[in-house]
């Protein structure tokens, strides 16, 4: 009992040093979740368990993007990916029947060293290319013209108010129905395409 | 958080998702692993676009074209689903599996 109180004492300490802010102590917490559900999302070998464990995946993302400022798109993130993908990927694997281990994947077989050496391989390049400061410097130069929520002459705290709106839906609409309104529009015709699609293939005779 | 340390997370989730498609052979849990890929482009675009917000020397609004690109993603990412679950119940129909190493057709 008495190393529970030492260990939340120290806890508490660690807090008031700001060593362990709360934020951080979030951020760990949802890494561990991401990892640990994405690795078992690869290695289990029932396909059911595989989209649980991608739904904890989505969970702890959105965490993150809440981390980040962006509220809404954790929103999103749950409704679409955890609600709406997911159980698109059961009912299929219902639909199927295949809710079992597959019989070839009893054997990890000859793909696990060429997955490694892969795997590897990528970690080293993605590793370089996002630790590199350099690549997170701002650009430079002239920026293209954008729809903005500061006008040129804004006071400065109009300007803060602007930056303190930053991922909120009015910030997300602004952009998104001004400066890609035609990528908007060019979207639902991938939507409407993919729907054609899903029923010229599903459909035993059209 | 510093950004890095999403991008970090961002990397390790990319690779997992990489690891998975080429190891599994069930073809869902291989559109599972490209779904974690996607997410994991996500996560790098929200990071960098608060990075660049952060930083100070950029419009907000500019900034905020980081988050509006998560919803084109997560768009792409649902008529992919949608078709490519379409295939899969395609193919199942005429081979009565879903293992990727049964379809070999275009192979030789």
């Amino acid at each position: 009992m008495t190393v529970f109180i030492e260990a939340a004492a120290l806890l508490a300490q660690l807090l008031e040093e700001s060593v362990l802010t709360a934020d951080s102590l979030l951020f760990g917490f949802a890494s561990l979740l991401v990892i640990a559900s994405a690795l078992m999302v690869v290695l289990t070998r029932h396909p059911v368990y595989s989209a649980l464990f991608l739904v904890l995946t989505f969970i702890g993302l959105s965490v993150f993007f809440l981390q980040l400022g962006a509220p809404f798109l954790a929103a999103v993130q749950v409704i679409v990916y955890a609600g709406a993908i997911m159980v698109l990927f059961v009912f299929v694997i219902m639909l199927l029947g295949e809710d079992k281990p597959m019989a070839s994947e009893q054997s990890r077989g000859a793909h696990l060293p060429l997955g490694i050496i892969f795997g590897l391989l990528t970690v080293l390049m993605l590793g370089y290319l996002m630790t590199n400061p350099s690549q997170l410097k701002a650009p430079q130069g002239q920026p293209p013209k954008v729809h903005t929520l500061v006008s040129a002459n804004a006071t400065d705290s109009e300007k803060a108010a602007a930056y303190a709106e930053f991922g909120s839906v009015r910030a997300i609409g602004n952009t998104l129905f001004t400066d890609y309104l035609f990528a908007f529009e060019a979207t639902s015709i991938v939507l409407l395409v993919a729907m054609v699609g899903v029923v010229v293939l599903a459909k035993k005779r059209l | 958080m510093p950004t890095h340390y999403y991008l970090a997370i961002s990397a390790a989730l990319f690779t997992i998702g990489v690891m998975g498609v080429l190891l599994r052979r069930n073809a869902i849990v291989i559109f599972m692993c490209i779904e974690l890929m996607l997410n994991a482009a996500n996560l790098a675009f929200v990071a960098t676009a608060r990075h660049f917000a952060l930083a100070g020397n950029i419009d907000p609004a500019r900034a905020m074209s980081g988050q509006v690109f998560v919803f084109f993603v997560m768009t792409v990412a649902a008529a992919e689903v949608a078709v490519g679950l379409a295939i899969i119940v395609a193919l199942f129909r005429n081979r009565s599996s879903i293992d990727v190493d049964d379809v070999n057709l275009l192979k030789y």
